[in-house]
């Protein structure tokens, strides 16, 4: 009997301390088009019209984390996979680092050329739009913007919560180019009626029946002519990844990943708030009032997430490393429309706090990178703890607020170290 | 050239399938089931019908990680047919899968991948 358990193993441990290896990493980046082509057994007549970087999408499917680097597989239909915090090192997350989350299957094709963007519903000028168009009829902008999933951490709920068992990587702050939203919903002209918006892209539901869609989630209209969200073509200065919405997506920052619908293809403005695929019952919704672990929520008393709370990640030292007696600590904070105002480390499980330098964010909705210097008084095993606070004053929490679908986990992140 | 590059493609699926030896295996309870291939799912009888009916669709890596307690899980199934697409399981079917996803992917999660 083989035993297939140890394919999913060995990735879901924090690979901590094991050396990546540059070869395996340098050769998806260095391969172009044609020498992709070659591996998968065919030639690629126009290789050379496509962008540095592009995975071409056929092969994206075989190999569902092809263009990434050291990702954890959570699922490969859909796929799923998030990246090990101390991967997430950068400033700005490179393509390679940024987490999947797929509720389908990837469309048939991801064609820019072709591609085209509806704006329909409460508008006053319907549009269909290219993205030449976007690019020729909007002020293109390039923004560096945070997306989480609004499930990561849910493997820390007990009782489980359903869905992917997010640890904490699904978390990224890649670098878009595009347009804002608000500037192509004016062009469209928004009637006062207008509350919400409704996205819909051109993923594939997983039964195959063309009449369902995986996910079609929506943001109310404030959000939606806010200046941190946009409709992105461009990601770290390429053609976006096929996993990651290519070629046209929404980003909007510091909301549930939900909310920045990839293969973008309709926004429908709407005079109701959203009720696409997952916009109710029990899907991307926490309870209206506190309720124990493990309580049953009827759906009508649950309500639709909105902005992401308060939330930190130390990218360094890894979890598991050994160190010296001294090390620099560092990571990212970030919380959705608001800003962080401070971040502490603890060496101590939580009983001293010292400040650590903090950075402003560099555009509105990136998140904030952070450092800070610490000393172990002797030799042995710490934990170092990160917790911010944002600018109302909300403090990422230690233990877990509970909720049935497994939302929201904004706890502390903890990484133990040996130091000698 | 295309079809070549399928009839290749099919030769060796029918390899990696035949490198799965029909199993029967029988729980405490006299459960019992043929198994050939259930992907990351624990062992067990109930696991080729759950393997099968549910890899229809989506992977068993999402099942893998799951740890609900029957109730849940009959809640999951009943979304999969109302709202995902899945037809509708004969009753005595249902009951073998419920009972095999509420033994090894139950609360605890003796069996989940993340575990391992």
């Amino acid at each position: 009997m083989k035993d297939h358990s140890t394919d999913i193993s060995e990735t879901s441990v924090t690979d901590v301390t094991s050396a990546e290896s540059p070869a395996r990493r340098n050769f998806l980046r260095g391969a172009s088009l044609a020498t992709m082509g070659a591996l998968a057994g065919m030639t690629v007549p126009f290789h050379r019209n496509a962008p540095a970087g592009l995975v071409p999408a056929a092969f994206a499917q075989d190999d569902p984390l092809a263009g990434k680097d050291g990702l954890t597989l959570l699922n490969d239909r859909p796929v799923n996979a998030e990246t090990p915090a101390h991967l997430l090192d950068d400033a700005i997350t490179p393509t390679n680092r940024h987490f999947i989350r797929n509720n389908g299957l990837l469309p048939d094709t991801m064609d820019a050329d072709s591609w085209t963007l509806t704006i329909d519903g409460f508008v006053d000028n319907p549009l269909e739009l290219t993205i030449a168009d976007l690019r020729e009829q909007f002020e293109v902008i390039t923004r560096v913007l945070h997306i989480e999933c609004g499930g990561n951490g849910r493997s820390a709920f007990d009782p489980p919560a359903r869905g992917n068992q997010w640890t904490v990587g699904a978390v990224a702050c890649s670098e878009w180019t595009g347009v804002r939203l608000k500037d192509v919903l004016d062009a469209a002209g928004v009637q006062p009626a207008a509350i919400y918006t409704g996205h819909y892209g051109a993923d594939i539901h997983l039964s195959g029946d063309p009449d369902k869609d995986p996910l079609s989630r929506g943001l109310p209209i404030e959000k939606a002519m806010a200046d941190d969200v946009m409709i992105a073509f461009e990601m770290n200065g390429e053609a976006l990844h096929p996993m990651n919405g290519a070629p046209l997506r929404l980003v909007a920052a510091g909301w549930p990943g939900s909310c920045s619908q990839k293969w973008l293809t309709r926004i429908w403005v709407r005079d109701v708030v959203h009720d696409g695929e997952k916009m109710g019952g029990q899907s991307y919704r926490v309870p209206a009032y506190p309720v124990a672990p493990g309580t049953d929520v009827p759906n009508e008393d649950m309500v639709i997430m909105e902005a992401m709370p308060v939330k930190s990640l130390v990218t360094f030292p890894a979890n598991g490393a050994e160190t010296g007696l001294a090390t620099e600590v560092r990571g990212h904070a970030w919380v959705g429309d608001r800003l962080i105002e401070k971040l502490e480390v603890s060496i101590d499980f939580g009983a001293t706090w010292q400040d650590a330098d903090l950075d402003a964010p560099v555009n509105t909705g990136a998140w904030q990178n952070w450092r800070s210097n610490v000393s172990f008084p002797e030799a042995g095993y710490y934990e170092i703890w990160a917790r911010a606070t944002d600018d109302s004053g909300r403090m990422q929490p230690f233990a877990v607020d509970w909720n049935p679908r497994g939302y929201l986990n904004n706890t502390m992140h903890r990484v133990g170290v040996m130091a000698s | 050239m295309k079809k070549f590059f399928v009839a290749t493609c099919g030769f060796v699926v029918a390899l990696a399938a035949s490198a799965w030896a029909e199993e029967l295996v029988t729980d405490d309870q006299g459960r019992s089931e043929v198994i050939y291939d259930v992907g990351l799912l624990h062992v067990a009888p109930g696991a080729q019908i759950t393997y099968d009916y549910c890899t229809a669709c989506h992977s068993e890596m999402i099942i893998a990680q799951q740890g609900q307690d029957r109730d849940g899980w009959d809640e999951i199934l009943v979304w999969m047919v109302e709202d995902m697409g899945m037809f509708e399981l004969l009753e005595e079917e249902r009951e073998q899968i419920l009972d095999y996803l509420a033994t090894y992917y139950g609360e605890d999660r003796p069996f989940n991948v993340l575990n391992q």
